[in-house]
């Protein structure tokens, strides 16, 4: 589980914080999406989550232990993160980028095992991307990245994992491919994700629990369907929308 | 099975260029003679009519294949080390400054201070030159490439300037040695002089080599780093100090050699792929083996010793424009 208590977050020597007060918990076999238009602290949220930014008020924990307890393996093991925009200097293969997950596992001064080889080239078939193992990371789509950082996430072994906007810069279909296998993996595993998002739709679609946020504050949060209204949506974007019903899916249109 | 060959390759060729080191000299030796000689000298045989044998290859040879593998295999780890902490291809110890600092220490050391030992004066000055260019480059947590570059260039130019300095007030006996040294040879090479750089250099690969798989990680810059478990700052400090350490003790020995630091661990991955955990062993090896060639080279074509880093320098650009062009994109794969 991931608690988060009355957190706030202000960057050195700034008067504003970036996050106030944000309080939520994300429970196991739960998709939660976040939303927020650009600059609302989405990703500092994550930053923070992480511990890679300290914030100053307000206390996180995982799985139980305090945040500001634990050290950075330990937070590893607990929270696993695909990272946004990618691009490794070197043109590691996919299944170097894959064992890059196991690194709080390992010792400092050893390198995987058989046993984390094993372990990494599941998670690659779990997500249905082992053919991709020999293949150099930087010539792969950019839907096949993801899957593949996604499946370093499942490597890494941690209760909990974060996505960065996992489907910002993909094509519609691959948008659609990777929060389904998201979803499902989360079911699967009794996982924890919490995700990113800019399009409410999607949250609409694959999200169990929606956290809206404005301006750095936590504006609702709870089921989908509660959550995202034409009221917040107005409130948050500043746009006039319609709902739309049609075999049982509810969909978001702007009103133009 | 093409890339276990490579493997192989890599893995045998300081041995054969031990070989042709040992084979290759001013003084024609016959392979059976150093069997032969070697062979006493180890088990503490008496051999009636090895004499001058036994000097050219213990006292003369010898030194100088251990002290140019060391050097190689030093200088390549610290390259290959720097390019994966900084996640920077452009990056080696030389244009990190690491190389001038290093030769500061030890021209401060020759001209100045006699009595304190040359390598710890290389080591701390290149430590000095190391985490001056981080620190420069470093702003809010993140390094960005072109400061890296940028900063290693400032302190380069820095630590050159005061070694000139240095070289402005010496009398002029010893001005010929600092140049001379600074230029890259091995020819100063005897047992008694080397023994503490080799420790040195040894002692420095040992943790890069223990460490080597974080390098990949690292290499993805410094959040996912740590978002993969590593604590980023205490690993840097790790890896900078031992590349320092081996930089100090090369140079210290051998004075500044171009090239080996950028290219070997560039050519090592052309062939064998970006993977620290394969990378660092086999840049180890491809480094020994480059450095003992050219250093036999040196030895050998002219009738007096050509400066080591000329050799590197004239031997590695056309090799690297080949491969660069060559190469394009697909081989730095795999």
């Amino acid at each position: 589980m991931i608690e988060v208590r009355q957190l706030t977050f202000l960057h050195r020597g700034a008067k504003e914080p970036v996050l106030r007060g944000i309080d939520f918990q994300a429970e196991q076999g739960e998709v939660t999406a976040v939303l927020g238009p650009n600059g609302s602290g989405k990703t500092s949220l994550f930053q923070c989550l992480l511990g890679i930014w300290k914030f100053q008020e307000g206390e996180v924990r995982l799985s139980g232990k305090p945040l500001s307890r634990l050290n950075r393996a330990e937070i590893a093991k607990r929270l696993a993160a695909v990272p946004q925009e990618h691009d490794p200097p070197f043109p590691y293969s996919c299944l170097d980028m894959v064992l890059m997950g196991r690194t709080a596992h390992v010792g400092i001064f050893s390198t995987p095992s058989g046993r984390d080889r094993d372990l990494s080239k599941q998670a690659m078939k779990n997500l249905g991307v082992d053919h991709l193992a020999g293949r150099p990371y930087t010539q792969i789509s950019g839907g096949e990245r993801q899957m593949v950082l996604i499946s370093r996430c499942l490597a890494q072994d941690a209760p909990a994992m974060l996505l960065d906007e996992p489907t910002a810069h993909l094509d519609f279909r691959n948008q659609i491919t990777i929060l389904k296998k998201v979803k499902t993996v989360v079911r699967e595993k009794g996982l924890i994700a919490l995700m990113n998002l800019h399009d409410p739709n999607m949250a609409l679609l694959f999200s169990d629990k929606v956290l809206l946020l404005n301006r750095g504050r936590l504006v609702a949060k709870g089921k989908p369907d509660e959550v995202i209204t034409r009221e917040s949506l107005m409130e948050v974007y500043g746009l006039e929308v319609e709902f739309v019903a049609e075999n049982g899916y509810r969909v978001i249109c702007p009103k133009l | 099975m093409k890339r276990k060959l490579i493997l192989f390759g890599i893995g045998l060729s300081p041995l054969a260029f031990v070989c042709v080191s040992l084979l290759w000299g001013a003084y024609a030796i016959a392979p059976w003679t150093i069997v032969k000689v070697l062979f006493a000298k180890v088990f503490l045989l008496k051999s009636a009519d090895a004499g001058t044998e036994m000097s050219i290859l213990w006292d003369i040879r010898l030194p100088r294949i251990i002290l140019s593998a060391l050097v190689g295999a030093a200088l390549s780890g610290a390259g290959v080390t720097l390019q994966g902490i900084f996640r920077n291809p452009l990056v080696d110890p030389f244009i990190l400054g690491l190389s001038s600092g290093a030769a500061f220490g030890c021209a401060l050391s020759v001209a100045l201070f006699p009595r304190f030992p040359i390598q710890a004066a290389a080591f701390v000055f290149s430590l000095i030159a190391s985490f001056t260019t981080y620190l420069l480059a470093r702003s809010r947590g993140e390094v960005s490439r072109l400061h890296l570059v940028l900063s290693g260039i400032v302190i380069s130019a820095f630590f050159s300037a005061l070694v000139s300095i240095l070289k402005f007030l010496v009398d002029p006996h010893k001005l010929v040695s600092i140049v001379y040294w600074l230029m890259g040879s091995f020819s100063l090479s005897d047992w008694s002089s080397i023994w503490v750089a080799c420790l040195g250099m040894i002692a420095a690969c040992i943790p890069l080599m223990l460490m080597r798989w974080r390098l990949n990680a690292l290499s993805m810059g410094e959040e996912e780093a740590r978002s993969l478990g590593i604590p980023v700052e205490r690993d840097r400090v790790l890896f900078i100090g031992a590349a320092s350490l081996a930089v100090g003790c090369a140079v210290s020995v051998s004075g500044i050699i171009g090239w080996v630091g950028l290219m070997v661990p560039h050519l090592t991955r052309m062939l064998v792929g970006p993977d620290h955990k394969v990378l660092m062993p086999c840049s180890l090896a491809a480094g020994a083996a480059f450095m003992m060639f050219a250093d036999t080279l040196a030895r050998n074509l002219t009738s007096f010793d050509i400066p080591v880093g000329i050799i590197t320098t004239l031997s590695g650009t056309p090799f690297f424009i080949y491969l660069l062009k060559k190469g394009t994109g697909e081989s730095w794969g795999r």
